[in-house]
């Protein structure tokens, strides 16, 4: 089932080269583990997020494996240093073949 | 005639017994090893040393099915000297691994002056809950 899912990435205005600054991303994404009854008191069918990704100009910046035990909307944030313009791709994998791809250009003055 | 068979069914379930009571408890095990093993595994055979790391999570939450997590480590960033991979464990989950993130070269080491903008704002969130803890890095349960 393709899922619908929107995400929010989060870069700091006026980006300096070498500086080292911090992306925040967020994925709206229920997070389903498969063991939880829905209202009617069925099991709801696994659905998680379990991998993302992040590449600047296909070098990897984090790759990040997501378990069960992370929460709905999975928020993740760290740092990058970039020294020359470029574009940030963002990609989350999931069950049942789940993807949802972004891609930010960054251009650090 | 029928006497063959039944005397063959017999040994049979008694096995498929014995595999289901011997299977069990080994599966059982294997599926919860205890964090020492998980981190001994992960580590393989390096000695665990204490400090360098950091882990920031709020005593008392409003949200237990989102917590947000800070790890932060004391490591330069650099092109010789760099963290390559960070593993948060829960000794109290049943399955013990939360996250698992490895680092490239781009990524960084916080600056010491927080970037414009770099606080997360309750504008920018625009599910239920909020991911407000002043640097929250994860959100686990």
């Amino acid at each position: 089932m393709a899922e619908r899912t929107r995400s929010l990435i989060h870069l700091p205005q006026g980006l300096l080269k070498g500086q080292p600054f911090e992306v925040r991303v967020t994925l709206g994404h229920p997070m389903e583990n498969g063991l939880r009854p829905d209202g009617f008191g069925n099991v709801v069918p696994r659905s998680l997020v379990t991998h993302f990704e992040c590449k600047l100009d296909e070098q990897k910046v984090c790759a990040v494996e997501l378990y069960p035990a992370i929460a709905a909307n999975p928020y993740l944030s760290f740092w990058v240093r970039a020294d020359a313009p470029g574009m940030l791709v963002f990609e989350w994998l999931g069950d049942r073949g789940f993807v949802h791809r972004e891609t930010r250009a960054i251009a650090p003055a | 005639m029928s006497a063959l068979p039944s005397l063959g069914r017999r040994p049979l379930l008694l096995a498929a017994g014995l595999l289901c009571l011997q299977t069990r408890p080994a599966s059982a095990v294997s599926a919860t090893l205890s964090l020492q093993q998980m981190v001994d595994r992960w580590a393989e055979g390096q000695p665990v040393r204490e400090g360098k790391i950091s882990l920031e999570i709020a005593e008392l939450v409003e949200n237990g099915n989102a917590v947000p997590i800070t790890v932060r480590v004391d490591s330069a960033m650099n092109a010789t000297d760099r963290v390559q991979e960070i593993i948060v464990f829960n000794e109290r989950n049943p399955q013990r691994d939360v996250l698992r993130a490895s680092f490239g070269l781009p990524a960084a080491a916080p600056s010491s002056q927080p970037a414009s903008g770099s606080r997360p704002r309750s504008s920018w969130w625009p599910w239920p809950g909020s991911p407000t803890a002043a640097s929250g890095r994860t959100v686990s349960t």
